[in-house]
């Protein structure tokens, strides 16, 4: 499944990214490599922006980034 | 030998630069605030070097404009020695860019934000960490100049990085607990962030422009001190020709400008406040969604927020944006968005068209806010960036910061008024108080009025057939501060009716900006752009203003009407672009 697919509070661990080189590079940057656990704060009612949480730091992603990032529960 | 402050954005790094050189570098609480090197001169050991405070970057290859500006700054210079800043919090993250960037120069680390850290369970053995990285690691919070640049001194002692980032083990570092508040909760809620938002902007603007305010009663002290008290010594005076520079020109127009300061800095205020707060942030994430439908992305929420202080700063922090297309969109929407330059124009000319100065005020806001979404909307080509954004932790602003930027921006202002606006001033009363044969006359008998009578047909059909209008307008290319003070000096206010001042209103609404706009323009897209873009606003705006004035005098009726198919072509063809089609695809006639 894709982060996209996620609600809020779930956690989850990710396992690949699906986009372009520069864009892997700048999650990966942010703590949202594969292997990192990170949690669903929060999903806007839309699903157009997501909230997550990492180790280190939160970000928001939108919809089209959340697309691209595998997860697993 | 020059040193480079590197790491990511919203470390610290121009906190670090402002405190080691004296400087004024722009700080904020938000991931974007530099957009260019800065260089400056400060203390290093016991002697003195050259900081540069680069933009913040995430990766060393670099994604945004300002990273790639970044990374080549320091690779152009390849033996420079690196502070790399890195806040507590995320130091095991940022260990690997560190040894991307400074592997082979020498290099140190420092620690920002540690107080936060510590207090949400984190710690870190700055000296177990210099032992461990092999490079000299010090913490800059709570620190002295003199003590900050002896420590940025050790630089010379390292030898050049090598190796690989190691992780961190438990005597070196404890990562901090990351929770979520309450009040983080309730931010990242678009049905409360938005309307929260929407009300400090409300607040903000009551409490500056609506009659008896705080913003009102200081600018109308202020102007009593310009036209009461300084004016009637200014009218004591013997000299014809003084007192009419100082009576008639300097202090009337000087008067009206320098009185709007203290609202312009309570705007400030609200700006300041929004942005230390790391509220920004999230309204720049909540609002993604909505402003992609026009062409934009949330991140641009930074850039047009910053258009209310000032556009040229607002059009430098575009180049944060990842993608160029969003980039230009940006830019061609700020100048739509009212500077602050713009609020003595508003505020001269509200109350000759409603009212209450407060509710004319806001609908020009309101009015420039849709000019520019519309501008976003029309210029959509579908394609954008996928929207990433870090986070600023919410805090609480520091009233010493807040207050020093207040003070920086009043000096600003004051020293624009008394350096640009003065001259242009001067040179304004000079043309339009003396003829050819440089004898003292009316100002219709004027150099100036000789040579801009021609122009008064700019704004007949807003029944302005007025070249003291034309040239007010036009003043405002300079500086927009200067359509105020000239209408002030030449006309003693506004002359026209509601019809033609919510006319002129408009003009100056979305009119090209200034000079300095126009040229941070050209700096980010070229100067044709930037011309074309200029001459395009200009005009369009003389155009809308001519529409405003029909409008007001009753021609909504007909210009609904005539705007509806107009409307629906804009729709439907960006409705038609957005469908994905084949290359070389042909429509086909179907026959039955």
């Amino acid at each position: 499944m894709t982060l996209a697919e996620g609600n809020t509070g779930d956690r989850l661990k990710i396992v690949k990214l699906q986009a372009e080189q520069s864009l892997v590079q700048r999650l990966r940057a942010l703590g949202l490599g594969e292997g990192e656990h990170v949690e669903l704060v929060r999903v806007s009612r839309r699903r157009t922006v997501y909230f997550v949480r990492t180790a280190f730091s939160s970000a928001a992603l939108g919809a089209e980034t959340a697309r691209m990032i595998g997860v697993e529960t | 030998m020059k040193i480079y402050l590197v790491g990511n954005p919203n470390a610290g790094k121009s906190t670090l630069f402002n405190a080691l050189t004296h400087g004024h570098a722009k700080v904020g609480n938000w991931h974007g605030v530099t957009v260019g090197a800065l260089e400056k001169e400060g203390a290093f050991g016991a002697g003195r070097s050259t900081y540069v405070d680069l933009p913040g970057i995430y990766t060393a290859e670099g994604r945004s404009m300002e990273e790639k500006g970044a990374r080549a700054a320091l690779m152009a210079d390849p033996s420079a020695p690196v502070l790399f800043v890195a806040e507590c919090a995320t130091l095991a993250r940022v260990l690997p860019l560190f040894y991307s960037l400074c592997r082979g120069r020498r290099a140190a680390v420092v620690l920002t934000k540690k107080r936060r850290f510590v207090r949400r369970g984190g710690a870190v053995d700055e000296r177990a960490l210099s032992a461990l990285l092999c490079v000299p690691v010090f913490c800059a919070e709570g620190l002295k100049r003199a003590e900050l640049a002896q420590n940025a001194a050790r630089i010379l002692a390292s030898e050049p990085l090598s190796g690989e980032a190691p992780s961190l083990p438990e005597n070196c570092y404890i990562p901090a607990r990351v929770t979520l508040s309450r009040t983080e909760a309730l931010l990242l809620n678009g049905w409360f962030a938005v309307p929260l938002f929407l009300c400090m902007l409300a607040a903000a603007f009551f409490f500056t422009f609506a009659p008896h305010s705080p913003g009102d009663l200081m600018k109308s002290g202020v102007g009593a001190f310009f036209s009461g008290f300084l004016g009637g010594f200014a009218r004591q005076i013997s000299s014809h020709v003084v007192r009419s520079l100082l009576a008639d020109g300097l202090l009337p127009a000087l008067g009206t400008v320098l009185g709007f300061l203290p609202q312009i800095l309570m705007l400030f205020l609200f700006l300041i406040l929004l942005e230390e707060s790391g509220f920004l942030s999230r309204l720049a994430a909540l609002t993604d969604g909505a402003f992609s439908r026009i062409g934009l992305n949330g991140r641009a929420v930074f850039s047009l927020v910053m258009g209310f202080g000032c556009t040229a700063a607002a059009v430098l922090t575009t180049r944060g944006l990842d993608d160029r297309r969003v980039q230009r969109r940006t830019i061609l929407c700020l100048p739509y968005i009212s500077c602050s330059a713009k609020l003595p124009v508003y505020l001269t000319l509200a109350s000759s068209f409603f009212p209450d100065p407060f509710l004319a005020v806001l609908l020009l806001y309101a009015l420039g806010v849709g000019f520019a979404l519309l501008a976003a909307l029309l210029t959509d080509s579908g394609k954008r960036s996928p929207f990433v954004l870090e986070l600023a932790p919410l805090q609480c602003p520091r009233p010493l910061f807040v207050v020093r930027s207040l003070l920086f921006q009043a000096k600003q202002f004051i020293i624009k008024t008394a350096t640009v606006i003065l001259a242009f001033f001067l040179a304004s009363w000079l043309f339009s108080s003396f003829d050819w044969q440089f004898r003292l006359c009316g100002a219709e008998e004027s150099m100036l009025a000789d040579v801009c009578r021609g122009l008064g047909w700019l704004f007949a059909p807003a029944g302005m057939n007025d070249w003291r209008i034309a040239y007010a307008a036009l003043s405002g290319l300079v500086a927009k501060e200067n359509v105020a003070g000239a209408l002030a000096m030449l006309c003693g206010g506004f002359p026209y009716g509601a019809a033609s001042a919510f006319a002129f209103a408009v003009f100056v609404l979305t009119c090209s900006p200034c000079v300095s706009a126009i040229a941070a323009t050209a700096r980010e897209l070229g100067w044709k752009r930037a011309l074309l873009y200029a001459l395009f606003q200009t005009v369009s705006a003389l155009l809308l203003s001519y529409v405003a004035c029909f409008l007001w005098r009753g021609g909504a009726p007909c210009l609904v009407l005539a705007a509806l198919p107009v409307a629906a072509f804009c729709l439907l063809r960006n409705r038609r672009e957005r469908i994905p089609r084949p290359r070389k695809y042909h429509a086909r006639r179907v026959h039955r």
